[in-house]
This record gives C-alpha cells, structure tokens and sequence, in this order.
C-alpha cells in the first residue's frame, strides 16, 4: 500500500522527482568518471616510466647494483632469458650488457651508463625505440652504432652520424676504448634519462668489455602489468641467488606517487559524495516544505508518524533506483569514448602544452568499482532522506491543514 | 526573501556546503603538491636561485661569484624572500679505501642552510654541522657504498677554482637520509670554511637559493631581483627554469585536478539547481499572484534574480570564511598519513602528511566559480517567470 | 699507337707507385716521429703555465719516463701543490696527494676531467689510441715551422679507430724527425685543438722542441704551454721505478 502511494506520489510531482533523480544519477557518474579518470592518469605515469625504464620485472646479480663492475653478471643468463621466453605470462624478455663510462666528442666528455642491446629484443621490452626523434634506431647492418639522448646530443655538440668515443673498463679492469657512430637520437619524457643513457648493440660492447655472451641485466615485460607481483615473488623462489625486483622495487619513487593518489581519490570521492548528499537533502527539504498540506493532511486522516517516515524513504528509494542506471549509462558512454579517444591534458593547459609532449589521459574503469561507487552513491542518497523525512513528521497536521 | 527564513536558509546553506567542498578539495590537492616541490626543490636548486651568469649550464667550479654585501642586503630587504642560504657546490670524487664515487659535494653555512631546506632534520647518526666544524656530512645511501660510519675519514679529491687540484680528508659527523635514491646515493655536505679550503676559491659561492612563502610571486620576485641586480654578472633563475621536468609534473597533475574540479562542480551545480527549482515552484502561487495584480514580469524576475544572487553571495562568503580556520588548522598540523602509505612517503623526500594550502586565492577562486554557477541558474529562474501562466500559477 | 699506351700503361703505373711509395713513406716518418718520443727514458724538468681569460696559474715539475707507458711526474711548485704525485702505469693513472697522505687510483669516471688543470685531459695522457696504427697518413705539404722545413702529414683516423677526430693534420721537421705542430679537426672540419711545439734546441744530448703549446682553438685566451727546463734521455730506469710505493718518495 505504501508502495502505491509512494509511486503516485513521484509522478505527481515529475519536476521534483526528475531534480532528484538527476542528481542522484550525476552523482553516480561523478564518482565513476572520478575513479574512472584518477586510474587513467596513474596508469599513465606509470606506463611511460615503466615502458621507457624499468619494465615490468628485471634481474640482476646482487652486487651489480652498488657496483656496476662488469663482472658481476647474471650466472646462466642466457638459460633464464629461454625460460623467460617460454613462460606464458610473459610478454618480452631483453638481456642487457651494461656498464658505465664516459662518452666523448671533439668538444666535451660526460658520464654515461652504457646498454648493449639487441635490437630485436629490447624493442618488444623498451619504448625508447619510439621515441627516436632523429635517425634510426638501429638497423643492424652496421658495426659500432649508437643511440644517444638529444639532451646528451646537445651537450656533446655533435649530430647523427658524427662519431664518439666511448671509453671504459673491460672486464680485466683495463681501459678500453671504441668509437661509434651516431645512428639515432632519442627523446623520452625524463630529459636526466636522455643525458645519462645511450645504447649500443649487444655485440660491439660486449666485444670491448671482454663479458661473451653474459648479460648483467634481463628486462622483463609481463603481459598483464598486474601480475608483476605474482610473477615476481615466483621468479625470487626459483632464484635465490639472484636479484628479482618488480618495477615498484627498482623505483620507490614511483610506488609512492600512486599510493599517494589511491588515498587522494578516496578522500574526493568522500568529497563528491558530501557535495552529492547536501545538493539531495536541500531539495528533498524543498519537497517535503512544499508538500506540509499532503502531509498535514495525510496524518489527519490517520496515517501514522512511521508510516509518513517510511513512505518518505520510499520514495528515495524509487528515485534512487531511477537515478543509477542512468548514472551508468552516462558513465558508460562517456567513458567509453574517453577510454578510446583519451583526454589530451595538454590541449587544456598552455603551461603543459610547451613541454611538447602529449600527456593523454585515457580514463579506465574497473568492474570491480562498480559495485562499491554503486553502493556508495544509493547509501547516501537514501541517507539524504532521512533528514527530511523526519522534518516532515515534526508537522502538526491542523497547522498542515490551514495551509490551504 | 525574509519572508521563507526556512527556505532562504536552505538555499543559502546549499551554496555554503558547495563552497566548502570546492575549496576543501583543491586546497588539499595544491597543498600536496606544493610540499612536494618544496621538498626537492629546497635541497637543491632553491625557488629560485642567483648565481653567476652561465653556470647552470656548466657547473663549473670557476664560475662562481664574490660575496657581495649589496646582493645579501637585496635579498634580506625583499619581504617575499622567507630564507635564503649560500652555497659552494662542486663536484668530487668520494674515497675510502679502494671505493671511490663521484659525488656533489656543498659547503654550507649551517644555520641558513637549516632554514631554506631543513637539513638537521634529515640526520639519522651524529650531529649537524657547526660552522666551525671540520667534519662532513655524508647522505646515507654514500656512507653504505663507502663502508663508512661515523667518525671514519673519507677523502675527497677534485678540481679546484681556477685548476688548483683540490684534496682533502674529513672525519665523518653525521649522516643524513634523503629521499631521492639518487641523492642518497651521492651527496655531501661540508661547513663553508672548509669548502672553500678544499676548493681554494676563498670567499665565493656557486649559488644563492632562496626560499619564498607564495609560489603565486615566483615570477614577479625573480624579475625584482634582476631588477635590482642588473650589469653583476649574476644570472636568476626560477625553480621551473631549474628543473623543468618537475613543472612538468606539476603541471600535468595541476591540469588533472582542474578536471576533477569540473566533475564536482557539476555534482554542486546540480545541488544548487534543485533547490532553485523546488524553491520557483513553491513560490509559483505566489508569484502568480504578483503577476495578477500588475507587477511586471521582468521586474519580477528582476528581484527574484536579485535575491538569488543575494543568497549566493552570502552562501559563498560564510563559507569561505567558515572552513579558512579548519584549513589554517590542517596546514600547521597537516593530517598524517598512516600505515603503508605513511612508510612509502618516507621512502620519498617528503614527510607522511597531506598539506592544505592556505593561499588565499584558492579560496577566492572557488568563491567566484560557485557564485557564477548560482547566478547562471538562476537565469533559469529568469526563463520559468517568463513562462507562468497567471491562472495556473494562482492556483496551484 | 702501341707507344703511347705503352707510355701511358708505365705512366699511370709510375704514378701509382710512387703514390704507393708516398703513402709508405708518410707512414715511415710517422713512426720515425713518434718512436723518437716512445723508445725514450727520461728525466726532465718543466714548468707548466696555465692561461685562462682572467686568471693563469704556472706549476714546475719534475718527470720521469720509459717510453710511452710508464711516467710519474711530481709537483714541485708552488708550495701548496708540492709533492703531489701523478703516476701512469700503461693504462692505469694514480694519484698521490701529500695533504690527504692517499693513493688513490684514477676511475674511468675521472678520464675527461682535465689533468692537473691544464688544457690537457687525463685521457689524452693515457692515450688509448696510436698514432701509428689508429690513422692512415699521407703527405700533402712541405712547410717551413720554426725555420725548418717540415713535412705536413695529413693524419685520417681508420674507421674502427677509437679516436674522435675526423683529421690530424701533422708537421713533421725532416731533419731530426720532430713533430711540431698538430691540427685536430671535428667532423664538421673545424679546428678544434692545436698542439705547437717552439724554441727548438739541444738538450741533454737530444733536438727537442723546448716550448709545447697546447691550444683550444675554439675557447679564447687559453692555452696550455709546457717549457722543458733540463732533460737528461736514456738513463736506465727499470719499470719497478713506476710503483705506487714510489709514489710517496718521489723528489
């Protein structure tokens, strides 16, 4: 019975029905779209750092990492890089000769950690052979080419195809020397990464260094980022003796901005869902204000206080329901051509824009917060009733009634 | 307006809380990202910096500049400089034993050094540096590279102002934490006097970074000192110049928040907008019966409008004011952060809290944007006046 | 008809010949140059003067060599510097440095940083590339340097060289082998350093040019210039000199 007249009552009033559902159902996109966009733009900082540096997983000896002395390679490198490959989880695997040492020109000199690579393998691990700005990255047809950053580039005062020398200590401890063509200049988002880091291919320095075929460090690319963790601690059990380290260990800095976020987005959704709470109860107030004569009059013929109170919440209730599928639907369909399209940040702020790159957004929505934003936004909304509910039974129906 | 106190009150009140939660939102975003580049910015390049001309691009030990009275003087009397400190910054090699690493070693004075980045506060083993001392300060991720505790002698060997080879060997009398691995890892501090020894550049320094309250006047301060420092020699340069890549960053995550400000708003708009019009469609008898004995339509909507407009200023303006005191609150004693988010930020430069901002503007920005939402909707009151059939509005 | 090919046929193959004679020939007197400086052993005495646009610096050292590979030179003057020990064992450098009393061996990190403060870098001193081996040499020129006439060899350095020029042009005196002058050009064929060797005399024994001027061209008002005080050549020294122990002891 309640039912039917909480029902006819929304309809009598199809405005005010119509506010309330409204904005039950923007609340709800907001919450999402929030969610939604907050994950893009981790997901984002992560990705390019993630794709141009650490990879998903790496592995090293131990000692490498305080001193990147070539002899410290990964024992049996080669065997792990084939068991790597044959692992399904995994997307890409490179093994990497590394050391470090100085780069000159017929200028200047500068400190450089040096990669030998093989082209083939870090392109599927590594972004940077996207980000070539000038040149190639490597075509492999000739010896002794190199890959520099353009800040690096500039430093040194030289182009594609000048030469440089790249001096070091092999593996014996003694100086070597070799020179090496510039065949391509590369340009990613951390300008210290370009100074600091150039590539040569796998054959040329481990030639000079004197290290065969070892490697000092295999760069894994999962295909589900998530599973890093998982994968990891498996990789650890297999090799004690080794070094295995997801990106979030190789980077704290990074661990922490999206922790930092996670709390962030809680504490606006908390924001959002006040601002959505406060916009309900005023215009559920207006309502029952506006309806004191209903309910003066309701009350006199012999509804009971409860059963107002009820009859009330009801009608949340119903509005509600209405509100969140539209909420979702909107959400669904903004996100999903954001998700496609992307946001490009920096076609909004001029200040971004003269960095030069694109920073796009693409917002990413997870089915698993679905239900928890569902539940939040209906919680409040009906939580928004009470107050106004209660109001509406402070009436005292003959002062109800001589409102007519 | 008197007249529905109940209902003004509402509608006031719903402008109130959307100001709140505008400027509670932002506040804490900025906040956060405010300390964050004060925290790196601090230690190494300063807000902005006065250095001489061209060194940025070389860092070399020769392009340093004299101490200069007039200079300090400038910057002392420039109110919106909060701290500044000197420093002599070179590069070096670190040794003990058969482990060397280059590292950036600084000679300080002590006590400015503290009040621009708060480096006492970082120690972790021994004690801060005195300006008489002949000790260092080694970052914590070096001493463990170089096997070092306290009171060990680490040598450091270099080059020199104007190509003297530069020597030294130092007791080691504390050790600080930083949070940026790569700092960690390779820097050092020496008290100036001894700096300027090792160096042997007698009284110079390769940098002045300075510390301001207001970010909002980096660019107006920085050209002031140019202004007042012209045909030195000296080059200023702002922190966004120094360190572009953490603009950037700034930026972006800047251009993020603004997008997120957009989604509340439209969530306070539609607050807003509901009580509008449950309030027009209390209201219709009675403008039903304005309009029936003879008020003009457009002087109708006029003074509603007028009253909308009243109430949002009012709403706008307790709210502001209201949470400024919880703000001033949180920015002294900024919320912490708990648990595994609190040992993360550790991890990193910064300490475990989440800052508020309490520049004003903020709350002067949140104030404009509410207010034009409740004024464009009340055009809509404007709109539905227009639209009232006198009889049907009488009646109901 | 037959005649002129004939001619031309021996002609063209005179010509190749004696280009082919030419080009041996350049590389001869490289290696004639440069043996001159490597067979040695030396002890000498010199003072180095470092000019910058504001400012110039002068320190006297002493030096011993053998041969390319090993040399150790300690600081005499000025006072502050005194006793400071640099010491090259074939591709290792060290340092020894009286204030601190440590040995400290030089990383590859430290290679480009200049030596001693002169326009000279460490890595020039250690000199991870030949002369000899690193270029193919053809003479272009005869010029007169230091009133003596010279060839001038122009120096292109082979393609696996470690070496970043793209040129060396070098003047080489054709009486006593003497290399003095050399041009360093970058890709871009512009000159980058320039070293001059002047005051050409007789000292202990050997024709050496007495004063070494170390020029980058591209930076105005600097120069190295290194001036041979006494030198006494080919006196035995055994490689077991050349230690780190010696280091501490050396006068």
């Amino acid at each position: 019975m309640l039912f039917k007249i909480a029902w006819r009552n929304i309809w009598r009033n199809r405005t005010r029905s119509l506010v309330v559902i409204a904005s039950v159902a923007v609340g709800l996109f907001a919450g999402m779209f929030m969610m939604a966009f907050f994950q893009g733009a981790v997901k984002q900082e992560i990705d390019s750092t993630v794709e141009t540096q650490l990879s998903h997983m790496q592995f090293h000896n131990p000692a490498f990492i305080d001193d990147k002395d070539a002899n410290y390679t990964i024992y049996n490198g080669g065997a792990i890089i084939d068991i790597l490959k044959k692992d399904t989880k995994v997307k890409a695997v490179s093994g990497r000769v590394i050391t470090t040492g100085m780069i000159s020109s017929s200028s200047t000199a500068a400190g450089v950690e040096i990669h030998g690579i093989i082209p083939g393998d870090e392109k599927a691990v590594s972004s940077i052979s996207q980000d070539i700005v000038e040149g190639t990255y490597f075509t492999g047809l000739k010896k002794n080419e190199i890959v520099i950053g353009k800040k690096l580039a500039e430093k040194l005062a030289v182009k594609l195809h000048n030469k440089i020398v790249l001096t070091f200590q092999s593996k014996s401890g003694d100086l070597t020397a070799g020179s090496f063509r510039i065949a391509g200049i590369f340009r990613s988002r951390n300008s210290t990464f370009d100074e600091t880091t150039v590539f040569t291919q796998f054959g040329d320095l481990a030639g000079l260094l004197g290290t065969g075929n070892e490697v000092h460090e295999i760069a894994v690319m999962l295909k589900d980022g998530k599973n890093a963790e998982q994968v990891t601690k498996m990789y650890k059990k297999e090799y004690p003796l080794l070094l295995v380290q997801t990106w979030k260990e190789l980077s704290p800095q990074i661990a922490l901005l999206t922790g930092v976020m996670d709390q962030m987005m809680y504490i606006i959704m908390g924001i959002i869902l006040l601002a959505l709470m406060f916009g309900i109860i005023n215009t559920m107030l207006m309502a029952v204000l506006e309806r004191q004569r209903e309910f003066g009059m309701l009350m006199a013929i012999g509804m009971n206080k409860p059963r107002v109170f009820f009859m009330i919440l009801l009608e949340s209730v119903m509005l509600t329901c209405a509100g969140i599928p539209a909420g979702m639907l909107l959400t669904i369909g903004t996100v999903g051509y954001l998700a496609k399209n992307g946001i490009d940040l920096s076609s909004i702020s001029q200040a971004l824009s003269q960095f030069g790159f694109s920073n796009i957004i693409y917002p990413d929505l997870e089915q698993s917060m679905f239900i928890p934003v569902i539940l939040m936004t209906a919680f409040t909304a009906i939580l928004s009733a009470i107050y106004p509910a209660i109001k509406a039974l402070r009436f005292k129906p003959a002062e109800a009634i001589h409102k007519i | 307006m008197w007249r529905s106190r109940r209902r003004t009150l509402i509608t006031i009140s719903s402008i109130f809380f959307a100001v709140i939660f505008a400027i509670l939102m932002r506040v804490a975003v900025v906040g956060l990202f405010e300390k964050l580049i004060g925290d790196t910015v601090s230690l190494t390049s300063g807000y902005i910096q006065v250095h001489h001309s061209g060194y940025w691009e070389n860092r070399s030990v020769d392009s340093t500049f004299e101490d200069n009275p007039k200079l300090t003087a400038i910057l002392n009397r420039e109110k919106e400089v909060t701290a500044w400190t000197p420093r002599l910054e070179s590069f070096a090699l670190a040794s003990s034993g058969n482990r060397t690493k280059g590292i950036m070693v600084t000679g300080i004075d002590p006590e400015k050094e503290n009040s621009v980045s708060n480096l006492s506060k970082k120690i972790i083993a021994g004690r801060y540096l005195t300006g008489n001392d002949k000790g260092i300060i080694l970052a914590q991720g070096l001493a463990a590279y170089l096997k070092l505790k306290l009171n060990d002698t680490v040598v450091l060997i270099g080059q020199g102002y104007q190509g003297n080879m530069a020597s030294g060997k130092y007791p080691i009398t504390g050790i600080a934490k930083l949070g940026i691995p790569e700092m960690n890892k390779g820097m050092a501090w020496l008290p100036m006097a001894a700096a300027r020894d090792f160096l042997s550049t007698g009284a110079r320094y390769t940098s002045i970074s300075i510390l301001i309250n207001n970010q909002d006047n980096l660019d107006a301060l920085k050209q002031s000192i140019v202004n007042q420092t012209k045909r030195e020699g000296y080059e200023v340069m702002t922190w966004k110049q120094m360190i572009p890549e953490l603009d950037q960053l700034f930026q972006a995550k800047m251009v993020q928040n603004e997008i997120m400000s957009g989604v509340l708003y439209l969530v306070i708009a539609f607050g807003i907008f509901g009580t509008i019009l449950m309030m027009l469609n209390e209201r219709l008898h009675e403008f039903g019966i304005l309009i029936a004995i003879g008020m003009k339509k457009g002087i109708l909507a006029g003074v509603v409008v007028m009253e909308m407009v009243l109430m949002s200023v009012v709403g706008v303006v307790l709210g502001a004011v209201c949470i400024y005191p919880l703000v001033l609150y949180y920015n002294i004693h900024p919320i912490k952060l708990t648990g595994d988010m609190g040992k993360s930020t550790e991890l990193y430069n910064i300490e475990p809290v989440i800052q508020m901002s309490v520049n004003i503007s903020n709350f002067i920005i949140q104030g404009y944007v509410v207010l034009l939402i409740a004024i464009v909707l009340s055009l809509y009151a404007i709109f539905k006046i227009h639209k009232i059939k006198v009889i049907e509005a009488i009646n109901s | 008809m037959k005649t002129i090919q004939h001619i031309l046929l021996t002609g063209s193959a005179l010509v190749i010949i004696s280009s082919f004679a030419f080009a041996q020939n350049a590389k001869e007197i490289v290696t004639k140059a440069e043996d001159n400086i490597k067979g040695l052993s030396s002890v000498t005495e010199m003072t180095i003067l470092i000019k910058r646009p504001t400012w110039s610096r002068s320190m006297s050292m002493k030096g011993w060599t053998k041969g390319e590979q090993y040399s150790m030179i300690v600081v005499t003057a000025p006072a502050k510097d005194a006793g400071t020990v640099f010491l090259k064992r074939v591709k290792e450098i060290w340092n020894w440095l009286p204030n601190i009393e440590r040995v400290v061996k030089l990383p590859p990190s430290m290679m480009s940083q200049s030596w001693m403060g002169t326009d000279l870098t460490n890595d020039d001193l250690v000199k991870a590339s030949s002369r000899i081996d690193d270029y193919s040499h053809k003479i272009v020129g005869d010029s007169v340097i230091e009133g003596r006439k010279c060839w001038k060899i122009e120096m292109i350095p082979l393609p696996a060289a470690a070496v970043v020029w793209s040129k060396v042009n070098m003047w080489i005196d054709q009486k006593d082998y003497l290399e003095l002058r050399l041009e360093f050009f970058d890709e871009d064929n512009k000159l980058v350093n320039v070293m001059q060797g002047s005051d050409i005399r007789t000292m202990g024994g050997h024709v050496m040019p007495v004063k070494l001027e170390m020029i980058p061209v591209q930076k105005k008002g600097q120069e190295t210039v290194i001036t041979y005080n006494s030198a006494t050549f080919n006196q035995p020294i055994s490689v077991d000199f050349f230690t780190t122990q010696n280091m501490k002891k050396a006068k």
